[in-house]
């Protein structure tokens, strides 16, 4: 068994470049931005955005960043307020491109998480695909919270699945009923096999 | 083989995860130019700019064929910039006229930025110009005034 790539925390790279930045290093938010949009994206498409919604959501949810930079208490809370922020601004994006009253959160669930694009079907390889048929099969909740949690490195799992509103302690360091049902679905599958 | 919600991430926990976070990147990657597009509406947020107004009903200009030309025109509150598009051996050619003299235009296409600085009647060039999109960037005509962008529009 080999271990997956595990950065340093994210969180912690995020709070060092947002701290850099408020000290008026303006290079610092382009470290941020490269990042941390990565997350960023897929806590928008997990909320069911379109591409063209998730693009115009993560930008909003940066420009907002500049705007309340000196109401963030601490810099290691900005990965969670960018989090927060997004997911935020994808409900209200979702609000208006429904144009229905505001409904409760646990109505809104993912539904564009299918990859439609043939290209990038063709690009993964066996493992992947298997991987993926089996993720599209968890309940919309669970896809959101492991799509946004597995994008950070070990350390950032319970940050990040706090930030998708997840009860602190499960994801990290348990396994949490989402990853757990997902390995389960995985090792029951004779054809997967971890690399 | 049931995994239990309870215990304790293991190293299978730990590679699934990695290997759920390779699979995203390729079943949904994060569009190449995002990261761009926010650093420049970031840089845009910095420098409080206004943003002009496409006054010709053209949305997508295209570039005109050889020996002909397309204009557009970009409005603010303090100026006016009319864009002519051209092609000069078989290259696209920007010309552009501006209110005023000694005015710094920027034209920008993705990360480039190529500056350049208004003749006595108003007009600058670039020359050769790559296809694609294409914003123009002009700098505050008065001290204390505002930069303004134009929309992007396709060359």
């Amino acid at each position: 068994m080999t271990m997956p790539d595990v950065e340093a925390s994210l969180s912690t790279r995020a709070a060092i470049a947002f701290a850099e930045y408020r000290a008026g290093d303006r290079q610092a938010l382009r470290t941020l931005v490269d990042a941390v949009t990565p997350v960023l994206w897929h806590v928008a498409r997990s909320c069911g955005l379109s591409t063209e919604n998730a693009e115009d959501t993560v930008q909003t949810t940066w420009l907002r960043l500049v705007e309340h930079a000196g109401s963030i208490t601490t810099p290691q809370a900005v990965l969670g307020w960018l989090c927060t922020t997004t997911k935020r601004e994808a409900w209200r994006v979702q609000r208006i491109a429904r144009t229905v009253d505001p409904i409760e959160e646990s109505d809104l669930e993912p539904d564009d998480h299918t990859p439609n694009d043939p290209a990038h079907v063709a690009a993964m390889n066996d493992e992947a695909r298997r991987l993926w048929e089996h993720f599209v099969t968890l309940s919309p909740k669970c896809q959101q919270i492991l799509r946004v949690v597995c994008m950070g490195g070990a350390p950032d799992y319970a940050g990040l699945a706090e930030a998708m509103g997840v009860p602190i302690g499960s994801i990290g360091p348990t396994r949490g009923r989402c990853l757990a049902a997902l390995r389960s679905v995985l090792l029951d599958d004779p054809d997967w096999s971890l690399t | 083989m049931t995994a239990h919600p309870d215990e304790p991430m293991d190293d299978i926990d730990l590679a699934i995860l990695g290997a759920l976070r390779h699979t995203l990147t390729l079943a949904d990657p994060v569009p190449p130019s995002l990261v761009d597009d926010i650093e420049f509406s970031l840089s845009l947020a910095a420098m409080n700019a206004e943003i002009a107004l496409l006054s010709d009903d053209l949305v997508g200009v295209r570039a005109p064929t050889a020996e002909s030309a397309d204009s557009v025109t970009f409005t603010s509150s303090t100026m006016t910039l009319m864009v002519v598009i051209g092609r000069d051996d078989g290259q696209l050619r920007i010309d552009a006229w501006v209110s005023g003299g000694g005015i710094t235009v920027e034209l920008i296409q993705g990360a480039d930025r190529m500056p350049a600085v208004s003749d006595v009647n108003g007009r600058v060039s670039w020359f050769p110009v790559q296809p694609g999109l294409a914003r123009f960037l002009i700098s505050p005509i008065t001290s204390g005034g505002r930069p303004v962008i134009t929309p992007a529009i396709e060359l």
